[in-house]
C-alpha cells in the first residue's frame, strides 16, 4: 500500500500502490500526459483519486506546476545529541547529574529519566540540579509510584521549568491530575503499566506523527535512533538502552567519546530503506521502531520483529484500539484520523 | 591601539522563542560564541548607560548583530499605588498623558541603545526596522510592485466614492500596527483589530466623519504568498486559506481543525527582483513579506515585517533558513 502524510492535519491517508506511483510523476508530468504513460488503462481511476484527493484538501490543479516545487527533504541538525534517555535504579552506580551535564556539552535538547524503582520527590530534584541552567529544552520524567502527593511531584515541575511530561508509573487505576491556575500546564499522568528495563518503543500506528523535518530525516537516518544515546540502569552506554553493544559504561567512558565513535553512528545511519521488510513498508519513513539493526550476509535487518507485515498489509498484535478503528485495513483514502 | 576585530555575535531576541534557540543552536555548531540578550527582560535598563558611549567600547562591539525580535516591556500605569501629594488630582486626571510621557522617555532611550551597537554585518540595522507602511506602499507602487487601491480618509462620502471603484469591496486594516491587548482575569481573553471587510452596509451606518482610517480594496484572493527575505534571496510559501471562512481575509486567525494549506513557492524571477530591489531602498537585509495572488492572475504586494516569522515558511517547507541565518551571522554568506 502507498500512504500520503498529511503533515498539517497529522492524518495518514493510505492509498492503492499504483496511486502512489502515480503521484510520483505528478512533479514531472501534466495529468494528460500521465495518462498517457499509462497507454489510457486507467484515465477514469486517475480522474476519480485525484478528484477525490483535491476534495480531501490533499491537493489542488495547477496550470502553473513550476511556481510549486516540491519539498526537497534535505536535512541537517546542529546538535551533536537530540534526545538522551535514561534509566536509574537504587542499584545504578552512576552519577546522573555528571550525565546531564556531559549531555549539556553535546548540546542535547531532549532528555527521558526513567525511575525504574521508588525515589523520593527531593531525590529526583537533587539529580536534576544541573539541568537547570542547561541547554536541555525539554524534559520527561517517568516515575515511580512512591505514595507521594501530587503537591509534591508538581514541586518537581516547578523547581525544573524543563520538564514538559511527567507520567508515574505502577500506579493502579489510570488519571490525569491537571495543575492548579498559574502552576504551568503540565499534568501528572498515572499509569498502570510499569516501565521496565530495556523497555522498547513499540512500532504502532498511533506512535506515527507526520511531519516534514521527520520525514526528511528519515531519508538518511534512522529516526528511532539518530542522534540519540541511553544510559541503561547499569551506566552502560548505549544506543538504546535495550541494545546488546555497549560503549562503556558512563563512570568511565565520556558519552561524546561513545557517540563519537563510529559503531555508535553506524546505527544512526541504517534508515529504513536500507533494511530487509522495512524497506517495502509503507510506515518506513514514520517508524520509531529503535530495534536493533544487524547485518546478515550484506543485508540489514531489524533485530526485533515487528508487528505489521508490509506483505500482507496486516498488524499482527493489534490492540483493541487498532481493531476498532480498523486503521490499517481501511479501503484507500478513507484515512485515519488521530488526535 | 586599535583593538582587535570583535569575535562574539550579539542577538536581540525575547524569552521562549525556539526560532531563536534554533538559530543560536547552529550558531553554535559553527563555533560561533554569542550573547543572547531578551528584549522583554527588564536586565537591559540594569545596564546603566554613561555618555558619551564609544563605538570602539569593547562591549558594543561585535562581529554580527541579530534584530530577531525587540518587544516593548509590559504596560503598566505609572502611578497607580503612587502616594501624591497636592498634585495628585492634576497627574490623575491626566495619567494616559503621563503614562505616554514615559513610554517616550523609554523609547528615546531605547532607540539609542540599540543603535549604540557597532557590527560588520547587521541583520538589518535598528534604523530601518522602524518601517512605515504607508511609506513601503508607496515606494513599493513606485519601482512596479502591483500595490491594493488604498484610500486614507475620514470622511463617509470618499469611501463610498471609492469603494464604487472595488468591485471586490473594501477592507479596513491599521495604518500603523495592529492592537492586541488582554481582557480581563480570569478569562484573560486577547483582542486584536484584525483586518476586516467593510460591508456596504457597514458603510452606511458609518457617521459621516470618522477617525482617519485605511481602506484597500478587496482581492479576489487565490492563495496568500509569504516570503522570507534573506541577504536577496527569497524563500516562499504559498497559504490556501480562501476555502476556509474564517481565515480568508487574515491568514493570522489560524484555525487549527482545518489549517490553510502550505505549499513551496517559488515566485516569478521579475518579482523576486522588485522584491530585492525594494528591501535595499527600504535599507533591509531580511524580512518577511506579503503578497496575494488573485485569481485573475495579479500578484499584489502587501507589507514587509521587518522582524518576521520565518519558523512558518522555514520548518512545512523544509528551508533551512535557521542554518542560512546562523551562516550569514557566523560568516558573512549563506551556506
Amino acid at each position: 500500500m502507498g500512504l500520503i502524510c498529511d503533515v498539517q492535519r497529522k492524518e495518514l491517508l493510505h492509498i492503492p500502490s499504483l496511486l502512489a506511483e502515480v503521484l510520483e510523476k505528478i512533479y514531472q508530468y501534466s495529468v494528460e500526459e500521465i495518462k498517457d504513460v499509462y497507454d489510457h488503462q486507467y484515465d477514469k481511476g486517475i480522474d476519480a483519486y485525484l478528484a477525490k484527493l483535491v476534495e480531501l484538501g490533499v491537493g489542488f490543479y495547477t496550470h502553473n506546476p513550476e511556481a510549486f516545487p516540491a519539498v526537497e527533504l534535505s536535512w541537517g541538525s546542529p546538535l551533536e545529541v537530540y534526545a538522551a534517555v535514561i534509566e536509574v535504579e537504587s542499584v545504578s552506580n552512576y552519577d546522573v547529574g555528571d550525565v546531564i551535564r556531559q549531555l549539556d556539552d553535546l548540546g542535547c535538547a531532549g532528555l527521558q529519566v526513567r525511575f525504574l524503582e521508588p525515589f523520593s520527590v527531593e531525590d529526583i530534584c537533587r539529580m536534576l540540579q544541573p539541568a537547570k541552567d542547561s541547554r536541555l529544552k525539554f524534559i520527561e520524567l517517568y516515575i515511580r509510584e512512591n505514595g507521594e502527593l501530587e503537591e509534591q511531584l508538581f514541586r518537581i515541575v516547578k523547581e525544573n521549568r524543563r520538564v514538559t511530561t511527567l507520567v508515574v508509573h505502577s500506579a493502579g487505576e489510570p488519571r490525569i491530575v491537571f495543575p492548579e491556575k498559574n502552576a504551568g500546564s503540565v499534568n501528572i499522568v498515572y499509569t498502570g503499566q510499569p516501565v521496565r528495563r530495556g523497555q522498547p518503543d513499540m512500532a504502532r500506528l498511533e506512535n506515527f506523527v507526520a511531519s516534514t523535518p521527520i520525514l526528511a530525516e528519515a531519508r538518511h537516518f534512522n529516526i528511532a535512533l539518530n542522534r540519540k544515546v541511553c544510559i541503561d540502569a547499569e551506566g552502560f552506554i548505549r544506543n538504546y538502552v535495550s541494545h546488546e553493544a555497549h560503549f562503556g559504561h558512563v563512570s568511565q567512558a565520556s558519552i561524546r567519546a561513545a557517540v563519537e565513535s563510529p559503531a555508535f553512528r553506524e546505527k544512526w545511519r541504517l534508515h529504513n530503506d536500507l533494511i530487509e521488510q522495512c524497506r517495502d513498508c509503507q510506515y518506513r519513513y514514520l517508524c520509531l521502531s529503535n530495534s536493533d539493526v544487524v547485518e546478515n550476509g550484506g543485508k540489514y535487518h531489524k533485530k526485533e520483529i515487528c508487528d505489521f507485515d508490509p506483505y500482507t498489509n496486516t498488524w499482527h498484535k493489534q490492540t483493541l484500539r487498532d481493531q476498532l478503528r480498523g486503521d490499517a485495513q481501511n479501503p484507500a483514502l478513507a484515512g485515519d484520523k488521530r488526535e | 591601539m586599535y583593538s582587535q576585530a570583535p569575535k562574539k555575535h550579539l542577538v536581540f531576541s525575547t524569552a521562549y522563542d525556539p526560532s531563536t534557540d534554533q538559530v543560536l543552536d547552529w550558531m553554535a555548531a559553527m563555533g560561533g560564541q554569542f550573547i543572547r540578550k531578551n528584549t522583554n527582560d527588564q536586565y537591559i535598563e540594569r545596564e546603566d548607560t554613561v555618555l558619551p558611549v564609544s563605538a570602539q567600547a569593547e562591549d558594543r562591539r561585535y562581529a554580527s548583530i541579530w534584530f530577531r525580535k525587540i518587544s516593548g516591556l509590559p504596560r503598566q500605569d505609572w502611578l497607580s499605588g503612587v502616594h501624591l501629594s497636592e498634585a495628585a488630582e492634576a497627574f490623575q486626571a491626566n495619567l494616559p498623558y503621563f503614562n505616554q510621557y514615559v513610554e517616550r522617555e523609554r523609547k528615546t532611550f531605547y532607540d539609542f541603545y540599540y543603535q549604540s551597537f557597532q557590527a560588520g554585518r547587521i541583520l538589518s540595522p535598528y534604523e530601518a526596522i522602524r518601517l512605515n507602511k504607508l511609506v513601503v506602499l508607496n515606494l513599493a507602487a513606485s519601482i512596479g510592485l502591483d500595490v491594493p487601491k488604498t484610500l486614507i480618509t475620514k470622511r463617509r462620502k470618499i469611501l463610498e466614492r471609492f469603494r464604487a471603484e472595488c468591485p471586490e469591496g473594501v477592507i479596513n486594516k491599521s495604518i500603523s500596527e495592529h492592537l492586541f491587548f488582554d481582557g480581563p482575569a480570569p478569562d484573560i481573553k486577547r483582542y486584536a483589530n484584525y483586518t476586516e471587510e467593510i460591508t456596504d452596509r457597514m458603510i452606511r451606518t458609518m457617521p459621516e466623519t470618522f477617525d482617519l482610517s485605511l481602506f484597500q480594496e478587496k482581492l479576489d484572493k487565490d492563495f496568500e504568498i509569504r516570503t522570507f527575505y534573506l541577504e536577496g534571496r527569497c524563500h516562499s510559501m504559498a497559504i490556501f486559506s480562501q476555502d476556509n471562512e474564517r481565515t480568508s481575509l487574515d491568514f493570522r486567525r489560524y484555525d487549527k481543525s482545518n489549517p490553510n494549506r502550505l505549499a513551496n513557492f517559488s515566485l516569478p524571477g521579475a518579482h523576486e527582483a522588485l522584491i530585492a530591489r525594494l528591501m535595499g531602498l527600504l535599507g533591509l537585509n531580511t524580512g518577511s513579506l506579503d503578497l496575494i495572488q488573485t485569481r485573475n492572475g495579479r500578484m499584489a504586494f502587501l507589507e514587509v515585517n521587518p522582524a518576521g516569522q520565518f519558523g512558518m515558511v522555514s520548518v512545512p517547507c523544509n528551508y533551512g533558513l535557521e542554518k542560512q541565518i546562523a551562516s550569514y551571522l557566523i560568516n558573512g554568506n549563506e551556506s
